[in-house]
This record gives C-alpha cells, sequence and structure tokens, in this order.
C-alpha cells in the first residue's frame, strides 16, 4: 500500500460521505429525519436494503469460504426470493397502512403496548451488541494485514458512520448507500476481469473450470438429506425463517423500505433485491474460485493471516511449522502436475487420464486438508488464544499483494464502506426504535416536532458511541462474531413469532401473544444453555414456539378474545 | 405531511397488470440462474 492507495482510498471516502452530508443537511422534522420524507425511489430502497445486509465481513469472508469449501455456500440464500415475496405481500401493505416508522409500532395496533415495547426491547439489545461487531469485525483483519491500530480503525469506521447518519438520518443513509454500492459492484467487476485476465494466461478459462472441479469447487447444490450439513437444499428451506426475521422485523431493514416513496416503490425495491441476491451472492462465491485458481499458479501460503505465521515462527513450535510448510510446498508441486495432467488428458480427450487425474488431484486435496488441520493444531498450541480459521484473510491478502496500487486503496475503500453502510443502517434502526418505541411513547409524549428531531440525532450519536466503545474497549477476540450471531438466533425467533401471529392468526388477541412471547423468549434461552440443537435452529424453535403457544393460550382462555 | 400520506398509499403494478407477474418473474429468473450455473458446472 503506498501514497496512491492512501489518496484515492481517502478521495472516494471523503467525496461520497460529503455528498451524502450535503445533500441530506437540514431534515426539519421527524418523519424527514427517521423516514427520509418518504422520498426513496425504488433503486435506492433496493440498494439500500442490499448494502445494509452486505457488511464487511460479507465481502472480507465470502471469497475465502469458497476458496476453502467450495460455492455450496450460496443454497443458504436461495430461500431469499421467496422471503422477498411474502414481505411484499403480507408485511409492507400493513407497514403503510399504519404510517408506521418503525415494524414495532405495527404491534401495538395489532395488540397492545407490552407487546410492542418487548419487541423493541429484544431488538435493542441484539441490534445493539451487533452494531459493534459490524465496526469491530472488519478492523481487526484489516488492522493485522496492514498493521494499523486495531482502536484507530474502530474509531474511524465508527466516527464516519456517525457522522452522516446524525447529520443526514435515512435520508444520508440511503444517499451514501447508492454510492457505496456503486462503487462496491464497480470495484468486484474490475476484480473479476482482472483475475479472468490473470488465470487464463496459462489455460483457458473453460480448463481452469475443470481444475476448479477437480477440486470441488464448483458443488453449487447438495441434494443429500443431512441436518448435519451446515449449508445444502434442505437446511436451505429453514433460513427462509432467519430472512422473514431479518428483513421483515428488524428495524434496520424495514426502515428501508417504509421510507419508499410508495407501496410501490417500497415492493419493487424488495424486488429487486430478490432478483439480484442470489446471483451477487454467486458471484462474490465465483470471485473466492477465481482466487482459488489464481492460487494455483502464483502458490498460496499455507496459512493466509501472516501474523498468526509470525507468532507460530516465534514460537516453540517453530521447527513442527517449518517441517509442515516443507510438506506443503512438495504438495503444492504435486498438484501442479496434476493439473497439467489433467488438462493435457482434457486436450487430447483421454478420458481414463483425465479419470486419473481426477483421482489423484482429489487424493492431494485430501492430504492438504489434513496438513492444514495440522496447522491449525500448531496454531492452536502455539498459542489457544490465536484465530485457527484463515478464510477472512484470503481476499484481502489477494487485495494487498496482487493488485496495482490505487486499485487497493478501492477496495479499501469499499471494505469500509461495507462496514459503514451496515453500521449507518443499524444505528439509525436503533436511534428510530429508542425515540419512537421507548422516549416519544413511554417517556415523553409532550414533546415538539423539534424536540424529537433533537433527540433522534441525539440517540444516533449515543447508540454510534456505544457501538464504539463496545468494538474497542471491551476485551473482544474473534469468537464475539459467533457470539453475536447467536444472540440473534436466541431473539429473532421470538420476535418473529409475534409478527407472524399478528400477520396471519387474526384470533390471537394482546394477552395471548405476550404470555407466548415471553414463555418462549425463556425456552429458546434454556435451549441454548442446554446445547440442544445448533443455534440456527433456534430461530425456528423460537418462530413456532410463540405461534404454537399463543394459539393455545387463546383457545383455553374464555376471557382472552374479550380483550 | 398530507402529500406525503397521499403519495405512499400508491400501489399501481408498473409493467405488468398484476405483483403476481413481478413475484413470479423472481422465482423463475431466480430458478434459471441457479439452475444455468448448476447445470453448466455439472456438465463441464
Amino acid at each position: 500500500m503506498n501514497n496512491i492507495d492512501w489518496i484515492v482510498l481517502f478521495s472516494t471516502v471523503t467525496i461520497i460521505v460529503g455528498y451524502g452530508i450535503w445533500k441530506t443537511r437540514g431534515s426539519k422534522n421527524i418523519e424527514g429525519y427517521l423516514l427520509g420524507g418518504n422520498e426513496a425511489k425504488w433503486w435506492t430502497v433496493g440498494l439500500s436494503v442490499m448494502a445494509t445486509q452486505a457488511s464487511a465481513i460479507t465481502f472480507l469472508s465470502t471469497p475465502g469460504q469458497a476458496y476453502h469449501d467450495g460455492m455450496g455456500f450460496a443454497q443458504f440464500y436461495l430461500m431469499l426470493p421467496v422471503a422477498m415475496i411474502i414481505i411484499c405481500i403480507t408485511f409492507i401493505p400493513l407497514y403503510y397502512k399504519m404510517k408506521v416508522y418503525t415494524a414495532y409500532e405495527f404491534l401495538e395496533g395489532r395488540f397492545d403496548l407490552k407487546t410492542r415495547s418487548l419487541t423493541s426491547f429484544l431488538f435493542l439489545v441484539q441490534r445493539g451488541l451487533a452494531t459493534g461487531i459490524t465496526i469491530y469485525a472488519p478492523a481487526i483483519i484489516l488492522s493485522s494485514v496492514l498493521g494499523w491500530n486495531l482502536k484507530m480503525t474502530t474509531i474511524a469506521t465508527g466516527v464516519i458512520a456517525i457522522l452522516y447518519t446524525v447529520s443526514g438520518g435515512t435520508k444520508a443513509v440511503h444517499v451514501t448507500h447508492r454510492h457505496q454500492m456503486t462503487v462496491i459492484l464497480l470495484s468486484l467487476f474490475v476484480i473479476f476481469f482482472l483475475l479472468i485476465n490473470n488465470i487464463t494466461e496459462t489455460y483457458s478459462l473453460k480448463e481452469n473450470l475443470l481444475i476448479a472441479k477437480a477440486n470441488e469447487k464448483l458443488n453449487v447444490l447438495n441434494f443429500e438429506f443431512d441436518l448435519s450439513e451446515r449449508y445444502n437444499i434442505w437446511t436451505s428451506m429453514a433460513a427462509i425463517f432467519l430472512f422473514l426475521s431479518y428483513f421483515g422485523t428488524d428495524q434496520s431493514q424495514v426502515q428501508r423500505y417504509i421510507s419508499g416513496r410508495s407501496i410501490r416503490e417500497s415492493r419493487l425495491g424488495l424486488i429487486m433485491n430478490g432478483m439480484m441476491k442470489v446471483p451477487l451472492q454467486f458471484f462474490i462465491l465465483f470471485l473466492g474460485v477465481l482466487v482459488f485458481l489464481f492460487y494455483q499458479i502464483h502458490d498460496a501460503p499455507i496459512f493466509f493471516n501472516q501474523n498468526v505465521v509470525e507468532q507460530v515462527r516465534a514460537s516453540d513450535y517453530q521447527s513442527d511449522f517449518n517441517n509442515l510448510e516443507k510438506t506443503y510446498t512438495g504438495l503444492l508441486a504435486d498438484k501442479k502436475e496434476a493439473h497439467a495432467s489433467l488438462i493435457s488428458a482434457h486436450r487430447s480427450g483421454n478420458k481414463t487420464s483425465y479419470q486419473e487425474a481426477s483421482q489423484s488431484i482429489k487424493s492431494i486435496r485430501t492430504q492438504e486438508k489434513e496438513l492444514r488441520k495440522n496447522v491449525r493444531g500448531l496454531i492452536e498450541k502455539a498459542d489457544s488464544t490465536l484465530e485457527t480459521n484463515d478464510k477472512d484473510y484470503v481476499f484481502i491478502s489477494y487485495i494487498l499483494e496482487h493488485l496495482p496500487n490505487g486499485l487497493i486503496g478501492l477496495l479499501l475503500a469499499v471494505i469500509f464502506f461495507a462496514a459503514m453502510s451496515s453500521t449507518s443502517s443499524e444505528l439509525n434502526a436503533l436511534a428510530s426504535t429508542t425515540t419512537v418505541d421507548i422516549y416519544k411513547r413511554i417517556i415523553n409524549q409532550q414533546g415538539s416536532e423539534e424536540h424529537y428531531l433533537k433527540a433522534s440525532k441525539m440517540l444516533t450519536l449515543f447508540w454510534g458511541v456505544v457501538a464504539i466503545l463496545f468494538a474497542s474497549f471491551a476485551a473482544l477476540h474473534e469468537n464475539l462474531i459467533q457470539f453475536v450471531n447467536i444472540i440473534g438466533s436466541i431473539f429473532y425467533g421470538t420476535i418473529l413469532g409475534i409478527f407472524l401471529v399478528a400477520f396471519y392468526i387474526k384470533e390471537v388477541q394482546a394477552r395471548a401473544v405476550f404470555i407466548a412471547g415471553v414463555i418462549a423468549q425463556l425456552l429458546v434461552i434454556c435451549i441454548y444453555f442446554a446445547d440442544i440443537v445448533p443455534y440456527l435452529w433456534l430461530n425456528i424453535i423460537g418462530a413456532m414456539a410463540v405461534i404454537i403457544m399463543a394459539v393455545t393460550i387463546e383457545r383455553i382462555s374464555p376471557h382472552a378474545t374479550k380483550e | 405531511m398530507s402529500d406525503v400520506v397521499k403519495n405512499t398509499t400508491d400501489d399501481s403494478c408498473p409493467v405488468f397488470r398484476s405483483w403476481n407477474t413481478w413475484y413470479i418473474l423472481v422465482i423463475v429468473v431466480n430458478i434459471l440462474v441457479v439452475l444455468t450455473i448448476y447445470l453448466y458446472f455439472n456438465s463441464l
């Protein structure tokens, strides 16, 4: 990284953030600040929904996931379009009909104040924690590979996001999202063409794909019914609950589309997301496959996080590590030879030789996996606090070591934009929920428009500071990313269950759903601590528990329907 | 404020007669994308 990269990084961030602040200055009321004056067109809604979901970790981790495990992760998103359709049909018209600022406000109209307060509280807890991690996760990776100060990186990302979110509210979030997503998508296309150009110097694109296939990187769909497998067609069905909770009831997403110009613009925005998300996910994963192919020509390191490698080298396990590295270098040479045999067999049309080369690649791959497992074991022995998963470091290593200067700066801007775009939506949503559902509804109902506008800005700032403090000063390590996902899974199910009852089961009234919500939440927490199922299943369990219990309580309680 | 309320109720469907056509299109586009990629990679 040289001066050109710094100039590109600073100028890209400054121009887009500066434009966002300038363009959206001077909101005069809470509606303009929290709903952007309902001016967003469908493409703004669509890009904003996509930018909110795509955090920096999406761009850092996903190619690394494909590099190591192939493209199977795409299956996780297969049901997302169905969730978009359900939200378009049911959620959007109801949110607009009740003219809500937050998703939870709708629940007071349908049930009562305590149900609204319960769900907004659950949202604030889980999103409040997650926002800190949205800033922290990319900061730890960037500081590790670039040698930047971790706290300064965290504070810089957070402060910039706070600056434009406090200044312009939802409108600023939308304006910056639009430009950030444009830069992100264009940069990914540039990398795509550079990689294609690079890998086709030795073999054609099709021949490269044959190599990727022989290395099991192109396994897109897995039809085997195996619940222990994280990504297959069947487990992807369960993900619809997660998408409905996230897009339908999480204020950071709901706020993106209820600020659309009309129901029509909001629906089109979500339809755009439904059309683009799966292809985009394939595209990002395919970039990971291309990076894998690139590293078949330019030898890949045995472990991508060089910071960790240096610490192992400085430990008592240096000689063990060197031995593993020597074996790995031998394997790389064998693999190159096997790839050459595979392509030669393909060119000559010799099926037997082709099968033999495929088998040979498979065998080398098994040895490589075993070797990587040993490396991870060695890292753990050297220092049990070190991160043994290097998938987050694959793409950033490629960017820093193999992209031309200027482009490195642009790609770093992309990572910052991705972090900021998610953070700004989250801060915007946390401030809206605290202002509308807690402060305005419970604490102070007599304030003026100006007062609530000021309160919204102060609360955006408050949540921003909380997020930065959580990310900077708590004793965090990377397992906390998983911790936040667990927190999300614990609360999302209950929130979704309450919304599903509100939308689809008209007979259930306030008392039944509130009791069901509280019991279901306690049940989910107990199941989590009993460690009975993988945490992703807590979403479904929470939602189903609320629905079943709410209906049961409503039916056995003779007074409930009279409320 | 009242102008905004009027605008937000517009749920007219652009291009097609009904929103259902859009929803079917979303599903069809996704099925086509996934199947094309899956079948192409399998055919290699």
